[in-house]
């Protein structure tokens, strides 16, 4: 693959509590090319929403800080880059497609304004210029008689096509990185195919890279090149899809995937069949420590692995787990 | 199902909201949100509902709970019709209907401690002598997997998972004949949601429980429940044993469905490959005579766009099912 465009370096993040500091995301690192799906993977507050807000300097603040790491973007570092310039890679070079397409769109102003309005921000073009743009990016993601939709409000549009107004206003800037996080958790699961597929398509017509953040494995499996699995502030596993999802090494990525019930899988179970689950919760990321985070809800772990210093290991090529049990691990 | 016993049955159950507007010519607007569907419950068993937001599911669990005046059709509660009681009777009958909501936030009073609100309901409803409703109390938290110390505690102390344990506990006070269900499981982590479907399961293998389960996910439809109806606009279109179903759909809109779903395989990845649904699913107002699933149906014929289809028995594999189809079986 080509060099990365996107290269995060052992990246963490703390928060400021009433209990002290908590460290949200700690040695958090991946790459990622052009042309390239890397999906994110996790349970709710695994950090894998803190992770992308990182990436767009949008850490909540003044609670929120990056302490240390890097984030290279065609080689500048993103942390050290001033306001201004977050400003204009913002929306410009990285844009992001966020979860709930009725809060983030103002209800205020029509769709085709506010698809304009990054246009107007990141380039210095005429309003006809503008309005064509608006017009072409309404088309290519398939919404219909667009010069007429351009007008509507938002609560005048269906879930699915303000998603794609969503998905318009991340790609009118012709941004090289988009973020997508739960794009389709909100949709329904045909409504969540065609949005799926569009995104696809649409990536690469341009190249562009995408970072997917979804808790639905089946999602990731369907569109990742590459995945990254997040437990508690943590990347405990990382490989291209197909080694992550059907020979996952790290025992919480097993547990996260037997657990779920596949149609293919419930299918063929008898009624008596149970699933399998990951006993407990996940832990309280203020009283968490060192060692491995899932220790204590693993099965196959041992004394050591509570203070084992986590690290990735190399399972097999670029397939990466952060687990002591895994063969030349052991030292 | 000679021998079974029937806990809770519906008859063209039927229920419309007139809106108090009227279209371009004249004719009052109404939704149609369940549009005459009837379904059987065998005790110890789980009938499942799934269909996309807006089909009617959530509102045929809300005439269940008897919980909508404009409710039309009849239903029956262990023999006993519901649509002929007064209230006060109909008030009597209450404890033998319990329910379970979606959002373990939302549902537990945030002031009430978790003991006195597993024991409001059997003050409410009179169940039980006073005196032994905290044993009980004690006796339900075990049965969910809490420790009966909880009963001291707030809604807020617990995980998400622990809270749906205790809206469980809620809904098992009274010893109800029959359960609704409404998405108990979709707003948790997948790793919970196993957990609480399990429960789920061993609480049914021992108490002999009756559930009426809605939901949009198909994979957790076909490891609970026995039974599954596909809801669509509101009627049902194809119902059946639920792996069958989930092996052979027969209905078109069944088909598209199951496709639709994101499966756990990045080998095979037949989410793009399958067919697609076009646009939204229309409007439950006044909607058009004949088959409601004509308009996005790629096999619909002259016959579908005037008469809507009744389901009607299909024999598959020496089971039988029903299915909403006039080409049933042939397509």
């Amino acid at each position: 693959m080509s060099d990365p465009i996107l290269q995060v370096d052992q990246l963490c993040v703390d928060f400021k509590t009433k209990s002290g500091p908590v460290r949200v995301l700690n040695d958090v690192s991946f790459s990622l090319s052009a042309g390239e799906t890397l999906g994110i993977v996790g349970e709710s507050g695994c950090g894998k929403s803190m992770t992308s807000l990182a990436v767009m300097g949008l850490v909540p603040k003044p609670n929120g800080k990056i302490v240390s790491g890097s984030i290279y973007y065609e080689g500048e570092d993103l942390v050290q880059a001033p306001e201004k310039r977050m400003r204009q890679i913002r929306g410009g070079d990285i844009s992001m497609i966020f979860q709930e397409p009725m809060t983030s769109l103002n209800p205020v102003f029509s769709v085709g304004k506010q698809i304009g309005e990054a246009v107007k921000l990141h380039e210095d073009v005429s309003r006809k210029e503008i309005n064509e743009r608006v017009i072409d990016v309404l088309t290519r993601v398939g919404i219909p008689d667009p010069v007429k939709r351009a007008n509507d409000f938002p609560h005048q549009m269906s879930g699915g096509m303000r998603q794609r107004v969503m998905i318009a206003m991340a790609l009118v800037c012709k941004p090289r990185i988009i973020i997508a996080d739960e794009p389709t958790t909100a949709l329904d699961v045909t409504v969540q195919a065609q949005i799926l597929e569009l995104m696809l398509k649409l990536q690469e017509e341009e190249n562009t890279a995408v970072i997917l953040i979804s808790h639905d494995m089946g999602v990731i499996s369907q569109v990742s090149d590459r995945v990254l699995v997040m437990y508690a502030g943590r990347t405990i596993e990382e490989g291209d899809c197909v080694s992550v999802v059907q020979e996952s090494a790290h025992p919480y990525t097993k547990g996260l995937i037997s657990c779920i019930p596949d149609i293919e899988h419930t299918k063929n179970m008898a009624f008596s069949d149970r699933l399998p689950v990951i006993e407990g919760i996940v832990p309280n990321l203020i009283t968490i420590g060192d060692g491995c985070a899932f220790a204590p809800r693993c099965t196959l772990a041992d004394d050591a692995c509570r203070n084992w210093k986590t690290g990735p290991v190399q399972v097999a090529g670029t397939h990466l787990a952060s687990c002591r049990k895994i063969d030349g691990s052991m030292a | 199902m000679d021998e079974t016993q029937i806990v809770f049955s519906a008859r063209d159950l039927t229920v419309h909201f007139n809106l108090g507007t009227h279209d371009s010519e004249g004719n009052p607007r109404v939704v149609h949100a369940v549009d005459g569907v009837s379904f059987d419950i065998a005790k110890g068993t789980t009938l499942g509902i799934i269909g996309e937001s807006g089909c009617g599911k959530s509102t045929t669990a809300l005439a269940a709970m008897q919980l909508l005046g404009n409710a039309r059709g009849k239903m029956q509660l262990s023999g006993v019709e519901l649509s002929e009681l007064s209230k006060g009777e109909l008030r009597s009958q209450r404890k033998n209907i319990q329910i379970i909501f979606q959002d373990p936030f939302s549902s537990l009073n945030p002031r009430q401690r978790v003991g006195s609100l597993i024991r409001t309901p059997m003050d409410l409803l009179d169940v039980g002598k006073p005196e032994e409703r905290d044993s009980r109390v004690d006796e339900l938290l075990e049965l969910v997997g809490l420790r009966p110390e909880s009963r001291n505690l707030f809604p807020h102390q617990f995980s998400g998972g622990q809270r749906q344990r205790i809206g469980i506990a809620r809904a098992l006070a009274t010893s109800p004949d029959l359960i609704v269900c409404d998405e108990p499981v979709s707003a948790l982590d997948v790793a919970i949601q196993a957990q609480i479907l399990n429960l789920m399961k061993d609480l049914q293998d021992e108490l002999r429980l009756t559930y009426l389960f809605i939901s949009h996910d198909m994979g957790v439809v076909s490891y609970l429940c026995h039974e599954v109806a596909v809801m669509y606009l509101g009627v049902f279109v194809e119902q059946g044993d639920s792996k069958e179903i989930l092996k052979e759909p027969l209905h078109p809109y069944t088909r598209v469905l199951l496709s639709a779903i994101p499966k756990i395989d990045p080998v095979n990845r037949s989410l793009f490959d399958a067919q697609k649904l076009i646009g939204d699913p229309p409007s439950p107002i006044n909607p058009a005579p004949g088959c409601r699933f004509a308009g996005r149906c790629p096999h619909a014929k002259d016959i579908c766009r005037t008469d809507l289809p009744a389901l009607r028995p299909v024999l598959v594999n020496g089971l039988q099912r029903h299915v909403a189809c006039h080409f049933a079986g042939e397509i």
